[in-house]
């Protein structure tokens, strides 16, 4: 049976024929319309869904909760009166169907004289609306009678609210389930999504491994409804940055490895190089890596093998390259120097004693002179980098800051020219070598300690000052020692002079020429061999029997300046003795 | 064969147990053998009809629908027979979904008609009043009170809602 049309719906669909046939025309159905018809744009165009046959009104609300149908109701003043008609309550019964376990409407909601008020909710002013009521009753038997009425419909709404807050209540927990299941459902169906995008299997993993918890706390994510194609869209643009990052990190990753490889080559090839060569200056392994030549072997991609015999090209040019390293290195050490000192531009600055006074901030309290400066390896590092570039992967591998001439800064430059002013010399002129020359002695005065003088040379004054650097420097008196003084304490400068050769030779300076690892491992492994260890090292585990230094052992160059190896001659007074503390013997 | 002419004149020819989805042709048509005339269906365009046709030819294998009790919530009534070739088909500009359901109705095709309403409901779901307004371009006729008293209800259904 075809649904029953009202009247409505035929006049409409009349006039909408008889203006066709107008332009009727006989045609087959192979006979196409000229395409000149305009379509009307998607928004908008169900304007006269209020003028629609009922029937096709009732079915739309067939579909409808409702809350909907309410809602369609306060659209317009035609939809209000339709669906807020008690005649049309049909649209209401089928509309409550959709909503399962909903208890049944009330009779007296339907049958209440005010239906629109009584489907939307009650109002305050029934209240006044039922006092007014009361008081129009004469017969108290009538009054009775209603108010019996009244008590029975109270006792129906009670019922049908407690049914109501069941349901309510019921279909709370029952949607709480169903919220997680649809959200546990969601995340499945975007790890199944991430899972099959070509290309990413390692990315995604990890992704799910490390950042998947945090991540379903996103919005997009953890919407409460079934992932659709266009959300998975909206979804994956929210997923791929986080894959990329994961990417990157495993590229970086693959790379470091890679590198780390190369690096440990490029080391045995360099301690290959340096074979009969062992105190000739070389730079710190990190700072011979990035030399251009030895950089355009190693940073290529990471697919190509790269071994110790890839390094052979550089044999015959090493110390070319040592030399321009060194030349440029010195070059922009002097810059750094002019930038931040006064001297004589007639001068060898490098050579300036001065010049001493350079520390490394990273390493603070290490002096250096030229070009051991050069051979800073500071092993401040913290080991960790993210970046990619070639400098990070060098200095990931050697575990070793590339050497930089603004590490230094001359922290200790005013002790230092205190004691070159004390030797009469001018320190933005005198070098190291003329000091040396000169080798005036000077005599260390400490103000609260009258009984005690220092005497030494110009560089044990140095390392004597930078000794008690932080103690009370500013309280010490430099002045050339007078003849006397330089009499009395001649024979105990002999003997300073004796500890002094004595302590470099037993510094820990020397190395072992045949298990020469190259620059870095054996530093941070432990300190270098005393002269005494290094033989007994090469006795002991190379079995020479009369080790020669140059081929068995050699002195490496100091990691800081020999000049804190030097001595002075303390001379205390019966009264300083008992302060024997401040200078630490 | 079955032919039926539509109101810009356009005829098209159809096998029987296509055009019988539609209760209007088989009523014409009596139930039996090929019909020489054309029927005519004046409240149809050429446009509609083919769309009609290109439901009726995709579902004339379909199984009969069984009946449906009455009463049945909608999650249960409303996905009969609805798969993806059905939602795609019925996806279409507002005034040619308006039309297939007048046409689903005139030509009595139950399928069709509860497919075009459940589309139009679908849209309406869940939607406020404004956004009905806009989307179906309903002009809004209330006074400056009703808008409030509408306010209020909006509110109570919010509530209701969260």
């Amino acid at each position: 049976m075809p649904p029953k049309r009202t009247r409505k719906s035929k006049t409409q669909q009349a006039e909408a024929s008889s203006s066709k046939t107008s332009t009727r025309r006989e045609a087959s159905e192979s006979v196409r319309q000229p395409a000149t018809k305009r379509r009307r744009t998607l928004r908008g165009s169900l304007q006269n869904l209020p003028e629609m046959p009922l029937d096709i009104l009732f079915e739309v609300c067939c579909h409808l909760n409702p809350l909907d149908v309410l809602n369609l109701a306060r659209t317009n003043k035609a939809f209000r009166a339709l669906l807020m008609n008690r005649a049309n309550v049909s649209f209401w019964t089928v509309a409550r169907r959709n909503v399962e376990g909903l208890p049944e409407c009330p009779s007296y909601l339907i049958t209440s004289s005010d239906f629109t008020r009584s489907q939307a909710a009650a109002r305050k002013d029934d209240v006044v609306a039922f006092a007014s009521k009361y008081a129009t009753f004469k017969d108290p038997k009538e009054r009775e009678m209603w108010l019996h009425e009244q008590r029975a419909l109270t006792t129906q709404i009670r019922e049908h609210s407690a049914k109501c807050v069941i349901w309510e209540e019921a279909k709370k927990a029952m949607r709480g389930h169903e919220l997680v299941e649809i959200k546990k459902a969601r995340f499945e169906a975007i790890l199944g999504k991430l899972r099959a995008l070509p290309g990413w299997e390692i990315e995604v993993e990890k992704l799910v491994k490390d950042s998947w918890g945090p991540l379903q706390r996103n919005a997009l994510i953890r919407q409460p409804k079934p992932l659709t194609e266009a959300g998975w869209l909206a979804v994956k643009d929210v997923l791929m940055p986080y894959l990329k990052k994961a990417r990157r990190h495993k590229l970086h990753q693959i790379r470091k490895s890679v590198m780390k490889k190369r690096f440990h080559h490029l080391q045995e090839a360099v301690v290959s190089f340096r074979k009969g060569a062992l105190t000739k200056f070389f730079p710190n392994i990190q700072d011979f890596a990035t030399c251009p030549e030895v950089r355009a072997i190693i940073d290529v991609d990471s697919d190509i093998d790269i071994d110790q015999e890839s390094f052979e090209p550089l044999r015959p040019l090493v110390w070319d390259i040592v030399a321009r390293w060194k030349e440029k290195q010195t070059a922009v050490l002097l810059e750094h120097i002019r930038s931040r000192l006064e001297f004589d531009e007639d001068c060898n600055v490098k050579f300036l004693a001065t010049c001493l006074g350079l520390t490394c901030w990273r390493c603070y309290g290490k002096i250096y002179s030229y070009p051991n400066i050069l051979w800073h390896n500071c092993s401040y590092h913290s080991g960790y980098s993210s970046s990619n570039d070639y400098k990070s992967h060098v200095e990931l591998a050697y575990s070793s800051h590339a050497w930089d001439a603004s590490s230094f800064r001359f922290e200790v430059s005013d002790i230092i020219n205190s004691i070159i002013t004390a030797c009469g010399m001018d320190s933005r002129t005198v070098s190291q070598e003329e000091l040396d020359m000169r080798n005036p002695i000077l005599v260390g005065r400490y103000d609260p300690e009258p009984g005690f003088k220092v005497v030494a040379s110009w560089r044990a004054a140095i390392a004597f000052a930078l000794s008690i650097f932080a103690y009370r420097i500013g309280e010490w008196q430099w002045q050339l020692a007078t003849s006397e003084e330089k009499i009395s304490v001649a024979p105990l400068q002999s003997a300073s002079e004796l500890t002094t050769r004595k302590a470099i030779e037993d510094g820990a300076c020397w190395d072992c020429a045949h298990c020469f690892e190259g620059f870095v491992k054996r530093r941070h492994a432990g300190d270098n061999f005393t002269k005494s260890q290094v033989l007994d090292h090469v006795h002991t585990k190379h079995h020479v029997e009369n080790p020669k230094e140059e081929e068995d052992y050699f002195l490496e160059f100091p990691r800081s300046d020999q000049i804190l190896l030097h001595r002075p001659v303390y001379i205390k007074s019966k009264q300083a003795e008992r302060r024997q503390w401040l200078v630490g013997g | 064969m079955v032919t039926v002419v539509v109101s810009d004149g356009v005829t098209f020819t159809m096998e029987q147990d296509v055009a019988f989805q539609c209760g209007l042709i088989a009523d014409f048509a009596g139930g039996g053998g090929d019909q020489e005339e054309p029927i005519p269906i004046q409240a149809v365009n050429s446009t509609v009809m083919r769309k009609v046709i290109e439901y009726c030819e995709h579902h004339r294998n379909d199984p009969p629908q069984p009946e449906v009790p009455e009463g049945t919530p909608l999650e249960r009534k409303d996905r009969r027979g609805r798969d993806a070739w059905d939602k795609q088909f019925i996806q279409v500009e507002q005034e040619l979904l308006f039309e297939i359901i007048l046409a689903a109705n005139y030509l009595n095709i139950k399928p069709l008609l509860d497919l075009g309403c459940s589309q139009v409901a679908e849209m309406m779901k869940g939607k406020t009043p404004a956004e009905i307004q806009q989307m179906f371009n309903i002009v809004n006729g209330f006074t400056a009170d009703e808008e409030a008293q509408n306010g209020e209800g909006e509110e109570k259904a919010r509530n209701l809602n969260s």
